[in-house]
């Protein structure tokens, strides 16, 4: 029965014309999940590095700048409500544009996705399963992520939303419990920057952690009332950003400037100075991890996805399960290439800082020549008349 | 057929998939576990320390006693009927080598079970270590570990460190969780602030502040909190002792005021009244005047009268008033005593300098470290004391 129904939407989305049934609260929810992710742990450590009690404004200005890239996807949704991003990244550009664009996108989505398992294998390496090989976490979480990655873009939304609440209020939670130990004097001054080029940089890795907002040009073809998908994208975005800004500020608060440098992980290192006051649960740090595997399943995933949609278009494939297979030994390779722990974040650093050209820009690029496009249109019927 | 392959393939993959899951290459039995409770470090003075990680190892060496918990005889809530089981619950392993994480190689060595410091919950380090060597190398084993957790205890003991983690009272069975309940109850008592593993070394870090620590002497048996040890960097360089320790806490905002202390009675010189703080609170106002840091600290404390050696005195608001302005005399007095010391000693353990980087970066990016801070602490800062208590009850007796 469900098997005819995935049948028959697959084959209704060969046609351009795409059932209509995730919700603006799913899309908002669902994108709250997938921006989540494993970038949770040592995001305040780097932001830090560059630009100290700066920090919490740098990441709302990253959110902001998120928001605002949010919206022209929204707006490109709402201007091609029966087609995905790359189908209409194909109508803009043109077929042979479109397609390097689209592969470098599938490709830097993958890249991602990989940097994120291996980021994943070793925080649990180094503080859970300290003698299970990385290889094998980084195994496990990819299976996980390729098997779901299968599944119809409905499915794939519901699984991001239901996961939304086993992210965000646990998170919640350990922030609350920690709040008694902060200082407000640790989060001052607000706003002292002494070099712009590392608010720049500190802005820019923050919203790389964002960068699975482009799975919203997958989405909103498939929702109920396309033009209604600003709404969403920016709860879903809101909502991750204040999530991003609490934990900055916990961290900060609760630590100091200094401290942070010296802990690779000050999320966790939060959760391990959170205590309930109730006798039979001392440490909380088990628990904020589990969480936190959950947060870094719903960000792979998202990745996993954009990035396979992606090769299934580039490549014109008739969906995109097959990809999810072949791509797997790719992936997996990728994420056992950084050679250490330091090398990884180096990685990371850099793969963020540029690749944010490439994610944000996309979307910047094809509302321009949407715009262009009509603009000339208008003078051509005015000509005419 | 196809559908045969599919579902077989399916069961291969939640096969493989679950045997993965499990995590078998860390399973560990719980008895299997050598579970330390706590850790002693004593500087090792007799003999030279033997090291297993290689001759490269540089440190001056430790010693390190470790109090373990035998897996059963932990006694886990009330012991019912009162059995008379005599047994320790713990053991006590000690080990030295050139660093910390030589000796507890060699610690090891000594114990069948694999070390585990999850459930540490307190560090005892030696006042001659704290004052020599300091504390930098020997607290990176701790910070690299994910078992350390961040609300352990980190205390300095004066004389052996070995002999506070031995001192077993009747209290309580397991030496350690004695310890840390002295130390909690310190805590709510108001007795010294809360400084848990986590914040000293938030403080350490910091540059505008000097951490402290609680001091703490074991003797035959019985355990002494006698007061904090103050540091200049990760170097001791003092302690305060349990008077002192007030003027410390009512410079840094404790909320819970612990300390009696007695005052003359107005009229009777031979005579006094005892009050204790129940809640203080402190504002801390920095100014810059001619480019030098200028602070204005109030305190404001609510009290109650605890003993009068006379009962010729009605209760009266008058009464209640003048030993409030005492009070605050009184209070003030050991304040000033107390950052003259510091100033003295060119250490700032309240952590003024937190506020001049917080609201005059501009200035602090002049000063950014903490020896520098410390100069200008000692010589430049201007610190005005404003001292409020409000006498607010005084018992059952009406005089």
């Amino acid at each position: 029965m469900t098997d005819q129904r995935n049948n028959s939407s697959q084959s209704m989305k060969q046609e351009s014309e795409k059932p209509k049934e995730a919700s603006v609260i799913q899309l908002a929810m669902s994108i709250g999940t997938a921006i989540i992710g494993v970038g949770l742990l040592a995001f305040p450590r780097i932001t830090v590095n560059y630009v100290m009690t700066a920090a919490p404004a740098a990441t709302a200005m990253a959110v902001l700048f998120v928001l605002g890239i949010g919206i022209l996807v929204a707006y490109l949704g709402s201007q091609y409500p029966q087609l995905t991003m790359f189908e209409y990244g194909d109508q803009l550009l043109g077929k042979w544009v479109g397609c390097i664009i689209h592969a470098l996108l599938s490709f830097y989505y993958l890249e991602l996705a990989a940097l994120a398992t291996r980021e994943f294998g070793e925080v649990v390496v180094t503080s859970v399963l300290q003698r299970t090989p990385v290889e094998v976490t980084v195994l496990t979480m990819l299976i996980l992520a390729a098997i779901a990655s299968r599944n119809n873009v409905f499915v794939v939304i519901r699984i991001l939303t239901y996961y939304m609440p086993w992210v965000y209020f646990p998170v919640i939670v350990i922030v609350l419990l920690t709040l008694k130990g902060g200082n407000e004097l640790n989060l001052q001054p607000w706003f002292h920057i002494t070099h712009p080029m590392s608010l720049l940089k500190a802005v820019l890795t923050i919203s790389a952690l964002f960068q699975n907002i482009l799975i919203a040009g997958m989405f909103i073809p498939y929702m109920i009332h396309p033009e209604r998908a600003w709404k969403g994208i920016l709860i879903g975005v809101g909502g991750a950003g204040s999530l991003y800004v609490i934990l900055m500020l916990a961290t900060l608060g609760v630590f100091g400037t200094e401290e942070i440098k010296h802990i690779l992980w000050p999320t966790l290192d939060l959760a391990k100075t959170a205590s309930l006051p109730v006798f039979f649960i001392e440490r909380l740090d088990p628990i904020f991890v589990a969480v936190w595997v959950t947060a870094v399943f719903t960000g792979i995933l998202s990745s996993y996805y954009c990035s396979i949609r992606g090769m299934a278009h580039v490549f014109q494939l008739y969906d995109h399960r097959s990809m999810s297979i072949f791509i797997f030994p790719v992936i997996f390779v990728m994420s056992l290439l950084p050679k250490n722990i330091a090398n990884l974040y180096t990685i990371v650093e850099i793969v963020g800082q540029f690749g944010i050209i490439l994610t944000m820009g996309y979307p910047v690029l094809l509302v321009l020549i949407h715009l262009l496009k009509k603009v000339l249109k208008k003078k051509k019927v005015l000509r005419h008349a | 057929m196809r559908k045969w392959i599919r579902s077989s393939a399916l069961i291969a993959v939640l096969v493989g998939g679950a045997s993965l899951l499990t995590g078998c290459w860390d399973r560990l039995e719980i008895e299997e576990r050598g579970t330390i409770l706590g850790i002693a470090i004593d500087p090792v003075n007799d003999e030279p320390p033997k090291n297993i990680t290689g001759p490269h190892a540089r440190g001056v060496g430790y010693r390190i006693s470790a109090q373990i918990a035998i897996p059963g005889r932990i006694p886990l809530g009330p012991t019912a009927g009162g059995g008379g089981k005599t047994e320790q619950p713990v053991w006590i392993l000690s080990a030295t080598g050139k660093t910390v994480d030589d000796a507890m190689e060699r610690l090891q060595e000594d114990l069948a079970d694999r070390i585990f410091i999850g459930q540490m919950r307190i560090i005892i380090v030696n006042e001659q270590i704290a004052r020599t060597t300091g504390m930098l190398a020997l607290q990176d084993y701790f910070r690299r570990n994910a078992e350390t957790r961040r609300l352990i205890w980190m205390i300095i003991s004066h004389g052996d460190a070995k002999q506070v983690l031995q001192a077993s009272p009747k209290l309580e069975r397991v030496p350690t969780l004695y310890l840390v309940g002295t130390m909690e109850h310190a805590v709510t008592l108001g007795k010294i602030p809360n400084v848990f593993l986590g914040n000293y070394w938030s403080t350490l870090s910091s540059f505008g502040r000097e951490p402290i620590l609680p001091f703490i002497t074991g003797e035959d048996n019985r355990i002494y909190l006698d007061g904090l040890a103050l540091f200049h960097g990760d170097k001791m360089v003092g302690t305060l002792n349990t008077l002192q320790v007030a003027p410390y806490m009512e410079l840094t905002n404790q909320k819970q005021a612990g300390y009696g202390y007695s005052v003359p009675l107005p009229d009777e010189p031979n005579q006094s009244a005892t009050l204790k703080g129940t809640i203080r609170h402190t504002i801390i106002k920095l100014k810059m005047k001619q480019n030098k840091p200028f602070f204005d600290i109030y305190v404001i404390i609510n009290g109650n009268v605890h003993e009068l050696t006379s009962s010729r005195h009605q209760l009266s608001s008058t009464l209640m008033e003048k030993l409030s302005i005492e009070s605050a005399q009184f209070l003030q007095d050991g304040q000033v005593k107390f950052i003259k010391r510091m100033k003295r000693l060119g250490i700032d353990p309240i952590g003024l300098g937190e506020y001049v980087r917080a609201q005059y970066p501009v200035y602090w990016s002049h000063i950014e470290t903490r020896n520098r801070w410390d100069q200008v602490f000692a010589k430049d800062a201007t610190i005005r004391l404003h001292n409020t208590f409000n006498v607010v009850r005084s018992g059952l007796a009406p005089h």
